[in-house]
């Protein structure tokens, strides 16, 4: 029983955390806060769902595939909204605002193209199998949701860490006036960023709907929610803060439902969250770096 | 008689950086007080403890005797302290007069006055303009009453700025390189303003660059170097201490 | 104009409401907070005035006030304990509380109906009642506005440090303007609950949230006459472009689009725009 909620909340919470930490990076490296994230998220999981089921490629490619479209959603959010928003010197509220309008868009054109009702995943080889492991009933899924949130987690830290673009990334992150000096592109730096970002955010929308088996125009909102969330328990601009923050926050809400029932499992996350913020301003993992935002 | 301000081994350390590093001296009434020192040398760092924009990490600030160090910026300002800042902070979209206004101790208008429009708000604001325009005729910046701060010239901000700090009508007053940027004629009127301001019951705690104004204008003269103080004294004194021509020197070289 | 008004009167009231409560969030953008408490707040003020008129009998007056007044105070709760916190953080903590009030009024069936909502409640909003009120609020804002206190709100948006330093005590002044955006947030929140005869716990949610503090971003910020343009635009729009749920959805979020890119003080700076355009 425990190992079993012990799955079900890391699963649920390494969603959440691929998630999270392409926000927290946007956030990190530009002092962004993306609220299109949501939207790309739900396109992420459409594409995975069109790959899947009219091209019948495997899972694996369906992922990429929506990682990839969904990165360039990021893209757009930066050269439609943010990059003009910032050149113009604009408040940053009209940054969120622009964000909320992209999503409000994303979200029209997915129901124009593929309908209000809810969908799923074909039922393949994953969704039924399951193994017994410790006597408690694990789905593959699970597994895989995991397997794939934690290989998303490695290649970003080792983009950040190994490459040259990381480094890039790094340097934009601690002044886009230093990047600037040192002759770092920064514009393509930030497309880069955004791209990665939205990529994360894609890949999170197949696993959630691989999981919960349900797609729709409308399920960004939630996991909007549940981003936010996890940017303030991990500090905002924190990557290791959002992993930790993530699986966090899935497993506090596995738990909230056995102790105190379904109904308030989404109330748990905003409770920590106020509690947090009233007794730690920058949150729980906040570094140095995060006291700029 | 206590001294109006009295610091007692004042630190301010940043991270492992110490911005300052056990400071005393004290501020007698109606006294001008010059602080000079090298760029970096923690003078700006002192001036906002004192005002309540910072926090001292350790030591005592005392004014008419109490402690006040770690107080918020506002309720020093309330209990007679008042500055202005290296970098100026008016407020663009305001008129000079306005900018003045903000500070003013003389009642302001009731919650009642203000959303029923009373008659008697109409007096308020006309004696609280009127307090404004004195003080900005007394820094030389009558003129400019009705401009948005924005548009002035960098001389008139740094006066409206002292004019507003006087509004608060303060009994320490703290400048922060009030001359920098100021024509001759300029700073020529800054040096007797800062002059007549004893007589009027204050203190000044005067930072800046300028050596003739703080030579000719402070009655004593504390000298700052990487946090320390390492000098004070009488003006003279102070100019022919080799420590304080080492420093200045020391800094040159850098 | 009567016909006119009897096929519009829904439309026109929901102007008049949006308007209003989005002059709880234009006060506080006038002091760079951008909040997301109004659906909570709304929230509180809904059920508190329907318990009140449903289940005690309370006429509809008395009902309105003690939702204004269990708001403020909430406001003042809230506002307290988050206005300390900088820039995204507090926007993120005003987010959390009205998530967090939104489920408890999903699981608290015996006074909210739980996801389900209350029905039948009695329609006693009235249009004149909604533009009266409208009315109050413009006066009262215009009226701090052109005194002191709206130099100091002015001064406060620019640099708070500054204004500190003057003397003035910052973070009371938020947390009045804080107490006064609850009130109008509980007042909207009553006047909601009696304007539809159904209310439920999405109604005031995140989205209701964004909805209100959107509409002086998109009327203009710096005017009054901002909330009133964006929350009606919000209002009539989605009205106008009856044509396709899908499409309506997409043309809304073109023009917030255009707006936030185009026009940074908002619709209001739309004719001084085009003035210059045709001067040039």
């Amino acid at each position: 029983m425990l190992v079993q909620q012990l799955v079900n909340g890391v699963s649920l919470g390494a969603i959440y955390a691929v998630f999270a930490i392409g926000f927290t990076l946007v956030f990190g490296v530009m002092n962004v806060l993306n609220l299109s994230q949501g939207a790309v998220f739900m396109w992420g999981a459409y594409v995975g769902l069109e790959v899947v089921r009219t091209l019948a490629l495997p899972l694996p490619l369906a992922i990429l595939a929506a990682a990839t479209a969904a990165g360039l959603l990021g893209v757009l959010s930066e050269v439609l909204v943010f990059r003009p928003l910032q050149r113009r010197g604009a408040h940053r509220w009209m940054g969120m605002v622009g964000g909320l309008a992209l999503a409000r868009i994303l979200i029209g054109l997915a129901q124009e193209i593929f309908g209000t009702q809810v969908v799923r995943y074909p039922d393949n080889a994953l969704a039924g199998a399951a193994l017994e492991l410790l006597g408690a009933r694990l789905q593959l899924l699970q597994i895989v949701a995991i397997g794939a949130a934690l290989l998303m987690v490695i290649a970003l830290a080792a983009l950040l860490r190994y490459t040259n673009v990381g480094r890039a990334i790094r340097t934009v992150a601690f002044s886009e006036n230093v990047a600037r000096l040192v002759g770092v592109p920064v514009d393509r730096i930030r497309l880069m960023t955004f791209f990665v970002s939205g990529a994360l955010a894609g890949g999170a929308g197949v696993l959630w709907s691989l999981l919960f088996q349900s797609v729709s125009p409308f399920m960004g909102d939630g996991i909007l929610l549940k981003g936010l969330t996890v940017l303030i328990l991990g500090g905002l601009g924190n990557i290791v803060g959002a992993l930790v923050g993530g699986v966090l926050l899935g497993l506090v809400e596995v738990a909230s439902v056995v102790v105190v029932g379904s109904g308030y499992r989404d109330a748990v996350g905003f409770g920590i969250v106020l509690l947090i913020l009233l007794t730690r301003p920058t949150g729980l993992f906040a570094t140095r770096e995060t006291t700029r935002a | 008689m206590t001294p109006l301000l009295e610091l007692r081994s004042v630190s301010r350390h940043f991270g492992g950086v110490a911005a300052l590093s056990n400071v005393s001296f004290s501020l007698p009434r109606g006294a001008v007080i010059g602080l000079i020192g090298p760029n970096g040398s923690g003078k700006t760092t002192l001036m906002n403890v004192i005002s309540g924009v910072d926090a001292p990490t350790d030591g005592a600030i005392l004014l008419d005797g109490a402690p006040v160090q770690g107080l918020p910026a506002n309720l020093l300002a309330r209990r007679g302290i008042a500055r202005t800042f290296q970098h100026i902070r008016l407020i663009p979209d305001l008129t000079a007069l306005q900018n003045v206004t903000l500070a003013l101790r003389t009642p302001s208008a009731g919650a009642l006055d203000i959303l029923l429009r009373l008659p008697r708000l109409g007096r308020i604001e006309r004696d609280r303009r009127a307090c404004g325009l004195k003080l900005l005729d007394q820094v030389g910046a009558g003129q400019h009453a009705d401009t948005l701060a924005g548009g002035l010239s960098y001389g008139d901000r740094r006066r409206i700025e002292i004019a507003r700090a006087l509004a608060s009508e303060p009994r320490l007053l703290l400048l922060d390189e009030p001359a920098a940027g100021m024509t001759h004629s300029e700073r020529t009127s800054l040096r007797d303003l800062i002059a007549g301001l004893p007589e009027r019951g204050l203190t000044v705690l005067l930072v800046e660059h300028d050596m003739d104004l703080v030579m000719g204008v402070c009655d004593e003269i504390h000298v700052l170097n990487q946090g320390n103080s390492i000098a004070s004294g009488k003006p003279e004194a102070v100019r022919s201490d080799p420590k304080v021509i080492e420093a200045y020197l020391g800094a040159e070289d850098a | 104009m009567t016909d006119l008004f009897y096929a519009y009167h829904n439309v026109i009231d929901l102007c008049l409401l949006n308007s209003m409560l989005a002059f709880g969030c234009f006060i506080l953008l006038g002091v760079n907070l951008f909040s997301l408490a109004t659906g909570g707040l709304m929230a509180i003020g809904a059920y508190l005035s329907i318990w009140l008129t449903m289940q005690q009998g309370w006429s509809f007056a008395p009902a309105l006030t003690a939702a204004l007044v269990a708001a403020s105070l909430a406001a003042f709760g809230l506002g307290s304990l988050v206005l300390r916190l900088r820039g995204d953080y507090f926007t993120m903590a005003t987010l959390a509380f009205t998530e967090v009030v939104r489920i408890i009024a999903l699981n608290w069936d015996s006074v909210t109906g739980g996801a389900l909502g209350v029905f039948g409640i009695p329609q006693l909003t009235e249009t004149w009642q909604l533009a009266g009120l409208l009315a109050l609020v413009i006066y009262l804002i215009w009226a701090v506005r052109h005194s002191a206190v709206g130099e100091r709100m002015r001064a406060i948006a620019a640099d708070e440090l500054a204004v500190s330093t003057a003397g003035h005590d910052v973070a009371r002044f938020k947390l009045a303007l804080f107490t006064a955006s609850g009130a109008i947030a509980g007042l909207g929140g009553g006047l909601a609950a009696h304007l539809n005869m159904f209310i439920a716990p999405g109604d005031f949610g995140f989205l209701r949230s964004v909805d209100t503090v959107i509409a002086p971003v998109l009327g203009g910020v710096w005017n009054l006459a901002g909330p009133v343009i964006g929350a009606s635009v919000l209002v009539v729009l989605p009205e106008a472009l009856r044509f396709s749920a899908q499409m309506r959805e997409i043309l809304i979020g073109v023009t917030m689009l255009a707006v936030v890119l185009f026009l940074p003080a908002g619709l209001v700076g739309l004719p001084k725009l085009s003035r210059r355009r045709a001067a040039s």
